[in-house]
């Protein structure tokens, strides 16, 4: 009897313990639950949240890249813009500097016979008297007139008149050699020559080259007194300067031209 | 037919084709000089699925001037339903480089030279 009274208190008391540990599973059980669903409620919470950044990055990415795009495009604008303004400016300037020679050219040039006109001679005699009377060197000057034109223009025409101007021309710079010298249309038919450190000698020998040259041209001129071909008369002279006062040398040229027109035309005066 | 008159210049705008033709000289002060210059591009770009901008007659045109073109060009690229012809000519010096510029900015751009 004691040992089954034993046995009983063991299992009632084996009973019990089973009882209270099943009820601390169900309370360990339902605590894990309701944990679970805690921690699942705030996992969904922060992937919400999470979503809602991505798509909020990723507008913001695309607006950027709009942005970017835009500022790229005005960039390479800009740039063609820059280019397109600095190529005009060049072109501009071009155009400009184009139309400044052409100007320059035609102040300088006798149009007719393309040779420097009165305006050069004026500046150039200042200019090389000066650099004569520096360096105490001669400075010479033919002056040549066309003789009989007057009478050639009146029967063969201004256009024939113009050739003849042309053809003086060209056997007067065919005369001369240097870069220094001038050669100038001074007015009408009326041509110079400015030779800088020449002495008499020397420009007279010019003059006596420009008469050949254009006896060899031979341009006709039946109304001439004193020969078949168009001639030329020419008053030369040289000076080294002493003074700042250049108009002598062209009077004295000018007056020795009269001379040999006095003369009979077609010679050399000096 | 619009017209705009300035110094040495002239702006024709002939509604009825979508034409504007720029001619002579112009040589205005700034870009804000031209702001009459561009309502007019801009009255035809808005008014016509296609235009044609006509410089064939305009001898000069200063820096300010290929400037606003420029601006235009990008404005009528940027509305994207303009269709745009630009005429120029062979025998102006500045028109070679710059309208080539031009087409630049807008590739779709037609360039025909007198």
């Amino acid at each position: 009897m004691n040992s089954e009274q034993t046995d009983i208190a063991a299992l009632q008391s084996r009973i019990k313990q089973l009882e209270q540990q099943c009820s601390d599973l169900e309370i360990g059980l339902s605590t894990a639950i309701e944990h679970g669903d805690l921690v699942q409620a705030e996992l969904e919470q922060a992937n919400q949240r999470l979503q809602g950044e991505i798509r909020e990055r990723m507008a913001l990415e695309n607006k950027l890249r709009v942005l970017v795009n835009s500022i790229t495009q005005k960039s390479r604008d800009l740039e063609v813009i820059l280019q397109a303004i600095t190529e005009h400016s060049d072109q501009l300037d071009l155009q400009w500097l184009n139309r400044y020679v052409e100007t320059e050219n035609a102040a300088n040039t006798d149009a007719l016979t393309g040779l420097a006109n009165r305006r050069v001679f004026d500046q150039s005699i200042v200019q090389e008297w000066a650099r004569a009377r520096r360096n105490q060197q001669p400075l010479a000057l033919i002056v040549c007139d066309i003789d009989f034109f007057k009478k050639y223009n009146d029967n063969y025409g201004h256009q024939q008149g113009d050739y003849c101007l042309r053809q003086v021309a060209l056997a007067l710079k065919g005369a001369v050699q240097r870069v220094e010298d001038l050669v100038a249309r001074y007015g009408g038919e009326e041509f110079i020559v400015l030779l800088p450190n020449t002495d008499l000698a020397g420009a007279r020998e010019i003059a006596q080259h420009i008469a050949k040259r254009l006896h060899e041209a031979n341009i006709p001129h039946e109304y001439s007194a004193i020969s078949d071909r168009v001639t030329i008369s020419m008053g030369v002279c040289a000076m080294i300067p002493n003074d700042s006062d250049n108009s002598r040398l062209f009077a004295t040229a000018d007056h020795l031209l009269y001379q040999a027109k006095n003369d009979g035309r077609n010679r050399i005066a000096s | 037919m619009k017209q705009l008159d300035g110094e040495g210049f002239t702006v024709e705008y002939d509604s009825d084709d979508g034409r504007v033709a720029l001619k002579g000289t112009m040589r205005l002060g700034g870009m804000s000089e031209y702001a009459p210059v561009v309502e007019i591009l801009h009255e035809a770009m808005e008014q016509h699925s296609a235009m044609e901008l006509d410089l064939a007659k305009l001898e000069f045109l200063n820096s300010s001037g290929i400037a606003t073109l420029s601006k235009f060009i990008i404005a009528v690229r940027d509305s994207g339903n303009t269709q745009l012809t630009v005429t120029g000519s062979e025998s102006i010096p500045w028109q070679g480089k710059s309208l080539n510029n031009l087409q630049r900015l807008m590739p779709a751009l037609e360039l025909q030279f007198n």
